[in-house]
């Protein structure tokens, strides 16, 4: 990518260089020089996604690789997904999309897309959404072999992965790119029993164990609605955990000068199935099974009634009555004296956890009561002036609108479409600049096939 | 050895509870030689908690704990003694990557700031996990995973429209903050390996949590979205029908919910989702065509979605028929997307799809017997990426580790008697006179 205006300092950062721009990545990886700064100049990545693979991408873009983005007819399924922003531009632009794709370029290729969740959908705005397969572009497979010849890394989120749906074999692959990393990323892996299952982001997160744990408490034992959180979290799992394999080789390969192909296989399943905290564990070692609850720790056994109360002003705080130790037991008596909330909890029965435990009922009870009276921004405010760790249940327009993280520099102000500046939610890190937010050129979000004709002349990969 | 590209990569790890060992875990996993730091009086809390067979008072007994720190060392040390002062600063200079996640001033307050780390070791990374990071207003704030949860939009963004938020049933933040933490530092690595200077790296869980919830925050700042007043979230839908806001699954349809089997127990749901026409028309040939279905109100998208209430029941009264294995089998191999609600047992037991691309592995632990751990999950050249049998069983690699340091065995034998690695008033247990291979 290129970086053509000059870098932009984030706010805030504790230590570490501030604002180095990832620079043109003129030369391929293996002539990376040794004052770049960000971690994947010179990397460039092929990606291919059907719906889990995007975010991976994401933070290739972010540590400064160039990623190209290759889109089939009628472009990626998520340049069609809510919620929708109408620019300045009169055009109206996907979140999700531009979340997951600022920074990368898009290539139109006329590839197959059976197996896609949008494969046929007749309100898709596509030109040819009644083509047959049969039909597709013979030279397609030769752009994207051409492609693949120049990358250092292809991301894979084909369904069914490129070698079975394209038919590119891992010699082939050899072949194109002595060295490539073939990050595959699918729902359910290249192997095993489930490997032809399609999936979504609720069949990912039920399966894979998030949605048996979550929701509602029990009501007289029996065990409330199972939830499955919202924000497209089975994609993270997986790409988070591909991103780190990837970078890892990346580099060790680099420095043997690798000339295998290495193909990493995720799952979408498996990589949620290791990432539900202790609830694995709970049964291998403790056959236990796992209580649905409501924003607690995992649980094996029923801890106590509630973490979570309504305060006065409609909204909740998370207090976490579990750790209620004797210094913090303390805190809660001096938040509610100082208050001047009148309470029965000095009581010689609550003087030790030892005491408090088998009444904690009691002490939920004045707790969830003294929440009524206050905002939960109060009880936020003075429950942490005393150590206690709760927290405001925030809402997500309270965080687009968080000083703290305003304070941290965590929203970087980039024109995110022609002509507007947008707030744009930066990596959860500090001390690692963002290539992607470093300029406005880096962050665009690419309109579809908007680099084919560069990409697919005769410069190729240098075009960008 | 197979995969390990970070073999060589030499990182101390003063991190405890969750977050912070899931991320050293990653890196063990990846090859990286993790030296875990602590002092017996005051271990990890780890490894006092969760599924032992064990009375309280043994170190190394905790299946949870064993699970998140697999693959590491274990080295014991007081840093607040002056001889383990001075230990703590030979291990820094000879690191390459330093971890923790105490609260934000406590490496400070031992006199590890990041400008002595970099007096100690240049080119040193110094990653620091916490609730709300090391800077900002809310620094001082102590949290647990739920409380990060609630203060960055998390807990909000779960439940159904019309009840509290449902949060999590565990730590999200502990696992995905240590999987972030994990990612940061592997590209901080490549950036030291070029040679850059000392990097400080601070993840907060907050931000994490923020981070996660990216395009919701979008919506929120630039088309002015209020969630709380909207019927907001979707349950398990992936938009509910009547409401303003959108649903944030980023993929849409109807149906999109879980529905019941006739599986006993509390678990026995399946989730169906249907994404388009044609999986729709596939999902009413695997019902058999049923009249109810052909109805108008479920002729498109748009009318199943502001009609899933009606379709959802009528959907549930078929399900019901079925268990929840069968109902996925059967629905997956008519092309719908099912998936069956699995418990961790499930998981561990039922789940042909984990077992056979050897998820949970089974180990020898030095205690514990014979168990299975979660992998880092991925095949590599066709193969799972193994796990490495090595567990943190307090101490057992502290002299090891000294020698390596270049300690002679009398310096290691003079500090042992002082009660510099291991303190008089604790029984060190027997097994870790052994040495690690």
């Amino acid at each position: 990518m290129t970086a053509t205006t000059s870098p932009r300092p984030r706010p805030g950062g504790p230590g570490g260089p501030g604002g180095e721009a990832g620079s043109a990545g003129s030369a391929g990886s293996a002539a990376q020089s040794r004052t770049d700064t960000s971690p994947l100049t010179g990397v460039r990545v092929l990606e291919i996604d059907d719906g889990f693979a995007g975010y991976a991408g994401k933070v290739f873009a972010d540590f400064g690789a160039s990623v190209v983005k290759v889109e089939r007819p009628g472009g990626a399924l998520q340049r069609r997904s809510g919620p929708f922003y109408r620019a300045a531009d009169g055009n109206e632009y996907s979140l999700p999309f531009a979340y997951y794709n600022a920074g990368k370029q898009s290539v139109l290729l006329d590839l197959p897309d059976a197996g896609r969740p949008d494969a046929d959908r007749p309100d898709a705005d596509r030109p040819d959404a009644d083509r047959p397969d049969a039909e597709v572009d013979a030279d397609a497979i030769a752009q994207l072999e051409r492609l693949i010849a120049g990358a250092d890394v292809v991301l894979d989120g084909m369904s069914g992965g490129i070698t079975a749906t394209l038919g590119l074999s891992s010699e082939r692959l050899a072949e194109l790119r002595p060295g490539l990393i073939h990050v595959v990323i699918t729902p359910f892996g290249l192997t095993g029993p489930w490997r032809d299952y399609l999936s979504s982001d609720l069949v990912a997160l039920t399966l894979g164990g998030v949605t048996a744990q979550t929701g509602y408490d029990s009501v007289n034992g029996r065990p409330g609605q199972p939830i499955s959180p919202t924000g497209g979290q089975s994609s993270h799992f997986v790409g988070v955990l591909a991103a780190i394999a990837t970078i890892a080789a990346l580099r060790e390969r680099r420095d043997r000068r690798a000339e295998d192909v290495l193909t990493l296989d995720f799952s979408v399943h498996d990589s949620v199935a290791v990432s539900t905290e202790s609830y694995v564990s709970m049964w291998e070692f403790g056959n236990l099974e796992g209580f649905r609850h409501t924003g607690r720790h995992a649980s094996g056994i029923f801890t106590n009634p509630a973490w979570q109360f309504r305060c006065g002003d409609g909204a909740y705080v998370c207090a976490l009555t579990l750790y209620l130790n004797d210094r913090r037991f303390a805190a809660l008596l001096d938040l509610f004296d100082k208050a001047g909330f009148s309470h029965g909890l000095a009581d010689e029965r609550y003087a030790t956890q030892r005491q408090r435990d088998p009444i904690m009922n009691e002490i939920v009870n004045e707790i969830a009561r003294f929440c009524k009276q206050h905002s939960a921004d109060y009880i936020f405010d003075e429950a942490q002036r005393r150590q206690l760790p709760w927290a405001k249940v925030r809402s997500p327009e309270d965080i687009a609108a968080d000083a703290h993280l305003a304070a941290r520099g965590f929203f970087t102000p980039v024109e995110l479409f022609p002509g507007e500046q947008v707030p744009f939610p930066g990596m959860p890190w500090q001390g690692l600049p963002s290539a992607l937010l470093a300029t406005d050129a880096n962050a665009h979000v690419p309109q579809l096939g908007q680099d084919t004709e560069a990409l697919l002349n005769q410069e190729g990969w240098r075009a960008l | 050895m197979g995969f390990a590209p970070l073999a060589g990569t030499r990182v101390l790890d003063f991190s405890w509870n969750v977050a912070g060992p899931t991320a050293t875990k990653v890196l063990a996993a990846l090859g990286a030689d993790v030296v875990k730091v602590e002092w017996p009086t005051r271990a990890d809390p780890g490894r006092a908690l969760a599924f032992s067979p064990f009375q309280e008072g043994v170190f190394d007994s905790s299946g949870f704990f064993s699970t998140v720190n697999i693959g590491k060392r274990s080295f014991t040390v007081d840093p607040t003694s002056a001889a383990g002062h001075h230990i703590v600063d030979e291990l820094l200079g000879h690191c390459d990557i330093v971890v923790e996640s105490y609260s934000p001033r406590v490496m400070s307050g031992w006199g590890w700031t990041f400008q002595r780390m970099l007096e100690l070791n240049p080119n040193i990374i110094y990653l620091s996990v916490s609730g709300f990071g090391h800077t900002g207003p809310e620094s001082a704030y102590v949290s647990y995973g739920p409380t990060a949860q609630a203060a960055s939009g998390v807990t909000a963004a779960s439940g159904e429209p019309d009840q509290p938020p449902a949060g999590w049933g565990y730590s999200y933040l502990d696992v995905m903050t240590g999987y972030q933490a994990a990612l940061v530092t592997v590209a901080a690595r490549s950036r030291q390996l070029d040679g850059h200077a000392g990097q400080r790296l601070d993840v907060s869980q907050v931000e994490v949590g923020a981070a996660m919830l990216g395009p919701i925050l979008m919506d929120c700042g630039l088309n002015g979205t209020v969630t709380h007043e909207a019927l907001f979230p979707p349950g398990n839908r992936a938009q509910w029908p009547e409401s303003t806001v959108d649903g944030y699954r980023y993929e849409l349809g109807a149906p999109y919910n879980l529905f019941p089997t006739n599986d006993p127990g509390h678990d026995g749901f399946c989730a169906i989702t249907v994404l388009n026409e044609s999986e729709w028309q596939a999902l009413k040939a695997a019902m058999g065509k049923p009249d109810w279905a052909e109805d108008e109100r479920f002729a498109d998208l748009d009318r199943r979605l502001a009609n899933q209430n009606e379709l959802d029941m009528r959907l549930g009264e078929w399900t019901r028929l079925f268990g929840k294995y069968e109902l996925m089998a059967l629905l997956q191999a008519a092309g719908v997307r099912a998936g069956a609600l699995q418990t961790g047992r499930d998981r561990l037991d039922r789940d042909p799809a984990l077992a056979s691309r050897q998820v949970f592995q089974r180990l020898n632990h030095d205690v514990l017997g014979e168990h299975r751990f979660e992998s880092l999950p991925v095949h590599v050249d066709g193969k799972p990426l193994e796990l490495y049998p090595r567990w943190p069983i307090l101490g057992k690699d502290t002299e090891t580790v000294l020698a390596e340091l270049g300690e002679s065995a009398d310096q290691i034998a003079e500090l042992a008697k002082s009660g510099g690695i291991w303190p008089p008033d604790i029984a060190r247990p027997i097994y870790t006179k052994e040495t690690t291979s």
